[in-house]
């Protein structure tokens, strides 16, 4: 028997099913590694010959490890269960938990290796200067901003600063591995980029050379250094004892720490490391700076811890503000949360640790002040203050301070870190140590034990200064006292260099300079907190939230509320109906709307400020520079004549939603406009035609170059696709403009900036809130009233019906279209199926596999995206054939199975009789096949008809498309979709008898059916 | 009228017809015999062209009808076909099966085809089921239908593929006597059939078929009461009677049985006969129990529908042994049985075979 590809092809795709269960069966058994503990005998993959193996090796004697050459081997391996850890360097673990969800970076890391530059042994002048130039960027923050560039926790594109490169001197050839995203990667400009790419080039300009990239295997860098090939590696590459007998390396540019991958265990005390060990703290900044500025904070509570540097700095400050004095940092945190006060203004260190614990709050970017922190010491102790300055020196300049800063602040710990134990004895005596336990990471108690920077830097001057340790526990207000009367020593509490102290005490060098910032909840800052009466999004940190398909919102939930459910929607109407119905808790949704929404229906409620804003303009294709540039100048011109405020008056200030007449383009050219009925004031229905603030744009900008505006109206997802294919010129839709978008499709100016709020359902908000289920009470009405009610408003208000009507039109059409090519086309297909040429056989056999194994939305928006990208071909015959084409598949095989249900003798008998073939078929097989076929057919017509319901993804307005616009601009779910159902029920209906018609025809002088049976 | 030459077909590799030459003139009625798979029917299928031939000529009142030019569908016309399995429009009433052709083909008013098709349908003698459907009657009837509808085409030549080989015994009387009555009126007929008597009676020539050729043919008298040929009398006897031989004592008794009533029906023996006939042949076989323990007992039945004797044979080779010599208590009762049911019963040992030759009363005898 002959087998034909298509026929052998499921069987492929079953067989890699089968396998893909299998091998989630197994991932199923092995056990999820949680801590670095765990992994002791667990399987372990590491880099064939790199520092991860030796660590492995020697830290995990029990463990089975597994070398790999590639990370990409070692995390599929991971990823089918085969290991249960990778141990690899930081960058590229973090980088593999960006693109895989399932895999987690273990918070502890294995080992921090120092990253450096290597260069030729004997190239000791290029040694020199790149040390010098790494100094300076160490020094003037650019090293501390290139991280925070480079190594960020989510997938948005990074930020590139042009390097501009020395014209002309000798080149610097440097030596990279581009593959290590993102330490050294190829962009999609084709060139080295990345955190060292961008260092090297860095060097290059303060060297004056134009830098050369020869990008090679890892392995093979450093022979190329020593034969010469280049001068410079610069790829992430660990100064190793082992390499620094080979190659001379620079001053280390950062700390890569060696860490272990493992797959997530939800529910567990898994922790992981989400940031940079280097990167700084402040995952929040850019939360916080829309969140409200230090300006807006004069006036509002400030909490201060009473008589610390953050005290002072915020009196000095905010001269309006009252002042609440907290004993402890935790406390503010409290007391912060609870809206007792507004900001909490201490150091930054301290507060980024608060944020840690209490993520619904927020370091504000501006510092309210620079501090530095010191120890504090008796006036009169001269000794000992030279000592310790003394000593001080020695461990600046040995890094001692660096050290303790990676280790307390800048590692963000999850598990406190192991202290060396301090001195016991010491034949200088005692130092007592002075310090108030509760400001982690300085001073803090942990397992019972006071612990911390300040701690164990005491430790290490006691050693130093050969003295024994004493550490004595007092409040922060106790300390100078102390000091001042002998008691203790020594105060490292945090203590803040300021004037008015240096008065009572005198301080040491600093060890640590810091800012004092403000840290305040995350959004609502200083401004109307619970007035608006749904409290803060962060409520729903856990919820279901609801966004717009597609749209900035969705971005946002995902990476500022990872832990909620994110349910997306496709038209803003479905939200609504979401949250209405409680399907959601809370959902997001651009400002302007969602007055109307709320002015519509009052039983929404917003939760929360503005969560970000962003500038809204037009998309068009990224080579439609010529549209682009008329739409600017177009937007300009409206601006100047105050056209532009008038419109904004209209339609957004006030809400007037009113169309002007404007004038109407003469012309035939047109101007496919795509669009998303969000709502008023942007863009909505009214009379059965489109009005709205962008609608009116649109308006006016075709008439000003002489086009006349089309427009689609399409699902907010399928916007930038139907620009990008050319289906669309224009896309106005409130979207807003990200930089995710501009890699896609090109903007206008901005005509508007739209922010972004939360609402839910009154009731669910505030607790206890009687009035909202009062007001639930009060609106049952009668069930008939409230048909009728709806009735008016979903049907008759602004002649809705007149949008139902023309949906109606446009699915019947489609569906009458469909059913006709499809029964034509499969009627050919069946005739292909069944005839003697294997060719033609064969063809119809492939069409009938793929139509029939394909979705048919999958159809639908190939053909119209892909198939006619660039033919202007209307939706509704792309729909026709589309659903055509599927119906063929089916039409042909029911045929097919009808026509050799009758037996061969039949149509012998017709031949025999002098009936030619035709005849044969058209008088004997052909009323047969009818009989046979119709009662399949019948159904196959219905699925037809209900399966048009999804053309309102190729932006065709079809019932189901004019009963979502319908709910967008009501809000009611229940009568648009029962509405609808009848509708199609009805078509359904209608379509029935009509094939039962033509069946009784076709059998018309038969008696019942008894031969059905036989 | 038609007139066929070196007639060749094959499927794939095997070649069916091997060179058949004959000519069928007008008013001839002429049968096609032979063993099944001799190519008989496709002989027929290759006349209408049902089936393309591989080589040869076929002409039709001196047209050759295997010309590209030729007009297939009007030739067919003027030749219709009866198949085996009737097959009929199923989703057109009896009257409706007839009146096809002539509307369709023949641009016949539909009154004026009606009015013909309910004739026709009184002269197969169905002219009450003209508005039945085809699944309302039995086998006979749709047969005599399908004749009806041939001859509504107002053909010079009626094919006949086998046309009683799919009914019931009883049907297959109604059947014949309706082509009987065509023959009669003196209609050209090509008949493919296995009902001999029948084809003896109708047919002015007989053509016997045999490994793809024509093997001999002949006025019936010639073919059915003396054949030429060594395969031909083969045939003849066999399809007369029927063999079966015994090899152990341990036979499969129902089979057997089976087999005898087949064979019955086919020679058209009444119910009585036949019950006789059975009871004859077990209580025969009790008396040559002997044989069988040796092995190598045969029995041969034959009947003569002229004569309408009916013959049961039993020979055994083996000492000299006569079954109806036993006098032995046990088989007295079978004994005298056989002696009852028989005309004659006679034993013979000729060569060392022992030959037992049973006639069976028939009932005008009794």
């Amino acid at each position: 028997m002959r087998l034909d590809p298509p026929q052998r092809f499921p069987w492929g795709i079953l067989l890699g099913l089968a396998v893909l269960v299998l091998g989630a069966g197994c991932r199923g058994r092995t056990k999820g590694v949680e801590t670095v503990s765990d992994a002791a005998e667990a399987r372990i993959g590491v880099m064939t010959g790199s520092i991860g193996e030796s660590i492995a090796r020697n830290r995990f004697p029990k463990a089975k490890v597994q070398a790999f050459d590639d990370v990409m081997d070692a995390v599929t391996a991971i990823k089918s269960g085969q290991l249960e850890a990778v141990v690899l360097a930081f960058p590229a673990g973090f980088q593999i938990t960006k693109r895989n969800a399932d895999l987690v970076v273990l918070g502890e890391p294995l080992d921090n290796e120092e990253t450096a530059a290597a260069l030729r042994m004997e190239d000791m002048a290029l040694l020199a200067e790149v040390n010098r130039v790494i100094a300076s960027l160490r020094k003037d923050g650019t090293l501390e901003a290139m991280h925070r560039r480079w190594f960020k926790s989510d997938l948005s594109p990074y930020e590139v600063p042009p390097i501009p490169a020395a014209a002309n001197g000798v080149p610097l050839r440097i030596g990279v591995s581009a593959t290590r995203e993102p330490l050294t990667f190829v962009d999609d400009k084709g060139e080295v980029s990345g955190h060292d790419g961008e260092l090297a080039r860095r060097i290059g300009q303060a060297l004056g050379r134009p830098v050369e990239f020869s990008n090679m295997k890892f392995m093979a860098l450093i022979p190329a250094l020593q034969s010469g090939k280049v001068d410079l590696i610069v790829t992430g590459m660990n100064a190793t004892e082992e390499r620094r007998r080979s190659v001379a390396f620079s001053d280390p540019y950062f700390a890569n720490a060696q860490v272990m991958l493992v797959r997530k265990v939800e529910g567990t005390r898994q922790q992981s490391m989400k940031a940079f060990p280097e990167l700084g703290s402040r995952p929040n900044a850019a939360a916080a700076r829309r969140s409200s500025t230090l300006e807006s904070l004069d006036g509002k509570a400030i909490g201060v811890l009473s008589g610390s540097a953050g005290d002072l700095a915020a009196r000095k400050r905010f001269k309006n503000s009252r002042f609440d004095a907290m004993l402890s940092a935790a406390d503010a945190a409290v007391a912060l949360q609870s809206r007792k006060i507004d900001a909490l203004v201490y150091d930054q260190s301290v507060l980024e640790n608060l944020v840690v614990r209490n993520p619904d709050l927020v370091v504000l970017d501006a510092p309210v002040a620079q501090l530095e922190i010191a120890g504090a010491l008796r006036k009169d102790n001269t000794a000992l203050i030279q000592e310790v300055d003394r000593v001080m020196a020695d461990l600046e300049r040995e890094q001692v301070f660096q050290q303790l800063r990676g280790t307390w602040i800048d590692s963000k710990y999850t598990v406190v870190p192991e202290m060396p134990p301090a001195p016991t004895d010491g034949d200088q005596g005692v130092l007592r140590l002075g310090t108030s336990p509760d400001m982690e990471p300085y001073s803090f108690v942990s397992n019972g034990k006071i612990v911390g920077l300040d701690i164990e830097l005491a430790g290490i001057l006691a050693r130093r200064l050969h003295r024994r340790l004493e550490v004595v526990a007092m409040n922060f207000e106790g300390l100078i006292p102390s000091l001042q009367a002998g008691k203790i020593d020594i105060a490292l509490s945090n203590f803040n260099v300021t004037e008015e102290r240096k008065k009572l005490i005198a301080y040491s060098r600093p060890y640590i300079v810091t800012a004092i910032r403000a840290l305040v909840r995350r959004e609502g800052g200083a401004s109307e907190p619970a007035a608006a009466g749904g409290g803060s999004l962060e409520r729903y940190r856990r919820g279901r939230i609801g966004t717009l398909l597609g749209s900035a919102h969705s971005t946002w939930v995902s990476k500022n509320l990872p832990e909620a459910t994110l349910l997306e929607f496709s038209s803003p109407s479905d939200i609504s109906l979401a949250v209405k119905a409680g399907k959601v808790d809370v959902a997001l949704s651009d400002s302007s709307p969602l007055r109307e929404l709320m002015r519509q229906d009052p039983s929404f409620t917003l939760i929360g400020d503005p969560l970000f804003g962003y500038p809204v303009a037009a998309g068009v294709r990224k080579d439609s520079t010529e549209l682009r540039t008329q739409f600017n100048a177009f937007l300009a011109g409206l601006r100047t004549q105050g056209i532009y405020d008038q419109m904004v008056e209209r339609w957004i200030r006030k809400g007037d939603f009113v169309m002007p007449d404007l004038p109407e383009s003469g012309t035939n050219r047109v101007l496919k406009v795509g669009m998303t009925d969000g709502g008023m004031p942007f863009v909505g229905v009214q009379d059965g035609k489109l009005v709205g603030f962008e609608i009116e744009l649109v308006r006016r900008f075709a008439a000003s170059v002489g086009r006349r505006p089309e427009f689609s109206n399409m699902d907010f997802a399928a916007l930038i696709p139907a620009v990008v294919s050319g289906k669309v010129d224009l896309i106005v839709a409130s979207i807003y403009v990200t930089d995710e978008r501009r890699k896609q499709i090109d903007f206008t100016d901005p005509y508007h900036e739209e922010t972004t709020q939360a609402y839910a359902l009154k009731e669910s908000t505030a607790t206890g809130s009687a009035t909202g289920t009062a007001a639930a009470r009060v609106e049952r009405k009668p069930f008939l009233e409230r048909v009728q009610e709806s009735f008016r408003s979903n049907v008759l208000h602004e002649r809705r019906y007149l949008l139902l009507w023309d949906g109606l039109k446009t699915t019947v059409l489609i569906s009458l279209g469909a059913a006709l090519f499809g029964t034509l086309l499969g009627a050919l297909v069946c005739w292909m199926r069944m005839a003697r040429n294997a060719l033609l056989s064969g063809m119809a056999k492939v069409f009938i596999a793929l139509l029939r194994g394909t979705p048919v939305l999958v159809v639908l928006m190939m053909i119209f995206y892909v198939v006619f990208a660039s033919v202007d071909i209307h939706p509704v015959l792309v729909a026709m054939l589309a659903f055509g084409l599927n119906f063929a598949a089916y039409a042909a095989e029911i045929f097919r199975s009808a026509i050799e249900g009758i037996d061969r003798g039949q149509s012998e008998a017709g031949i025999a009789m002098g009936f030619t073939r035709f005849q044969t078929f058209r008088f004997i097989l052909l009323p047969q096949t009818l009989e046979r076929i119709l009662p399949v057919y019948k159904g196959e017509c219905i699925s037809l008809v209900k399966m048009t319901s999804i053309v309102g993804y190729i932006a065709v307005q079809d019932l189901t498309k004019a009963s979502d616009i319908i709910r967008s601009r009501t809000f009611d779910a229940f009568f648009p979709l029962v509405m609808v159902a009848i509708l199609y029920f009805l078509i359904a209906w209608v379509l029935l008898q009509l094939l039962g018609w033509i069946e009784r025809q076709a059998g018309r002088r038969r008696r019942p059916r008894k031969e059905a049976r036989a | 009228m038609i007139r066929v030459e070196q007639l060749r077909k094959s499927f794939g590799t095997l070649e069916v017809l091997k060179g058949i030459t004959v000519e069928i003139r007008k008013g001839e009625v002429v049968s096609i015999i032979g063993p099944s798979g001799c190519g008989k029917s496709t002989f027929l299928r290759c006349l209408n062209l049902l089936e393309q031939p591989t080589a040869g000529s076929i002409h039709v009142d001196g047209v050759d009808i295997l010309d590209r030019r030729a007009e297939v569908a009007r030739l067919r016309q003027r030749m219709n076909m009866v198949f085996q399995s009737f097959n009929l429009f199923s989703h057109l009433s009896v009257v409706a099966n007839l009146t096809l052709g002539p509307i369709r083909l023949k641009g016949m008013e539909p009154k004026a085809a009606r009015e013909k098709a309910i004739e026709l349908l009184r002269l197969v003698g169905l002219a009450e089921k003209a508005d039945s459907y085809p699944d309302e009657l039995s086998g006979g009837q749709k047969q005599r239908v399908a004749i009806a509808r041939c001859l509504a085409m107002e053909p010079e030549v009626i094919l006949f593929d086998e046309p009683t080989s799919a009914l019931d015994p009883t049907m297959v009387r109604e059947v014949l006597s309706v082509i009987r009555r065509l023959a009669k009126e003196g209609m050209t007929m090509v008949i493919v059939t296995h009902e001999m008597d029948f084809a003896r009676d109708v047919s002015s020539r007989v053509l016997y078929f045999d490994q793809g050729v024509i093997h001999e043919e002949g006025t019936p008298d010639q073919i059915f009461d003396h054949p030429q040929r060594d395969r031909t009398r083969a045939f003849i006897h066999r399809i007369r009677s029927l063999t079966r031989r015994f090899a152990s004592p341990d036979f499969d008794l129902y089979a057997l049985n089976a087999e005898v009533e087949a064979f019955c029906e086919k020679q058209i023996l009444s119910r009585p006969v036949r019950d006789n006939l059975l009871l004859l042949i077990e209580e025969s076989l009790q008396l040559c129990r002997p044989f069988l323990a040796v092995g190598g007992l045969e029995m041969t039945l034959s009947h003569s529908e002229t004569t309408d004797r009916t013959e049961l044979v039993w020979t055994a080779p083996g000492v000299r042994l006569n079954p109806l010599d036993g006098e032995d208590l046990e088989d007295a009762l079978s004994l005298n049985l056989v002696r009852n049911l028989c005309a004659s019963a006679d034993h013979e040992w000729v060569d060392g075979v022992n030959r037992l030759k049973l006639v069976l009363k028939t009932g005008s005898e009794s």
